[in-house]
């Protein structure tokens, strides 16, 4: 894959980030512009991206704002796919550092092809066909027989349309 | 998920496991947040580890906890 890579051109990175959450939703915003322009200065091109959304952590996170050590307990979490030379990353990483707003960051390397698969594999879709399979159960337990003569009928309305 | 002998991944047809997957990567942790083992995954070597990694950027991002009760 690095070979196919290589021939495109640049490598495939991703940039995931926290965004302190007392920034305003409105400058949440300005705060994606600054590291699109530095992506800018690499020449990196954006693939992909996820607008930051406030988010509850998983356990709080503290960093030292000017002087002071700061907990947050949320934070607004996105991230941008982009693609870039090897060798910018570690000044780019630099300059994202120096971002006082990004509590944190991490940058690695992936594909350019979608990788999420959603809430596909939560446990609640697991719940779901199951529950399905109840309540056609209900359904047709309150209906009673299926009459073989109607779904003719509506077979060859089927058929006809 | 014991009995399952194929890996979870190969079934899915997932190549790439991504750490922002909470959902996903949650079917793969223990009440105590600890990542299980391939005994109990079904999970092949390839993608345990693959697995493993997608957990500890996850974590490390604070989008699951490193111990939990």
């Amino acid at each position: 894959m690095d070979e196919k890579q290589a021939k495109d051109g640049g490598k495939i990175y991703e940039i995931g980030f926290h965004i302190d959450p007392f920034v305003s939703e409105d400058n949440v915003a300005h705060e994606v512009t600054a590291i699109k322009t530095l992506l800018e200065k690499i020449k990196a091109e954006v693939i992909a991206e996820d607008f930051p959304r406030l988010r509850a952590l998983a356990y709080p996170l503290s960093k030292a704002v000017s002087g002071s050590k700061k907990t947050f307990k949320e934070a607004y979490f996105g991230w941008i796919k982009f693609e870039a030379e090897a060798g910018e990353i570690p000044a780019f990483q630099k300059e994202v550092e120096k971002i006082e707003s990004i509590i944190r960051y991490i940058v690695i390397k992936t594909v350019r092809e979608n990788t999420l698969q959603g809430n596909k594999f939560s446990s609640k879709y697991e719940g779901k066909p199951q529950a399905g399979k109840e309540a056609a159960a209900k359904e047709i337990a309150e209906k009673g027989p299926i009459n073989p003569e109607e779904i003719d009928k509506t077979i060859e309305n089927l058929v006809i349309e | 998920m014991k009995d399952n002998k194929q890996c979870f991944f190969k079934q899915h047809n997932i190549q790439h496991i991504d750490y922002k997957d909470v959902e996903l990567l949650k079917r793969f942790i223990n009440p105590h947040s600890r990542i299980l083992s391939t005994k109990k995954t079904g999970v092949c070597s390839k993608n345990q580890r693959k697995l493993a990694l997608a957990i500890k950027r996850a974590r490390f991002m604070a989008l699951v906890p490193y111990v939990s009760r």
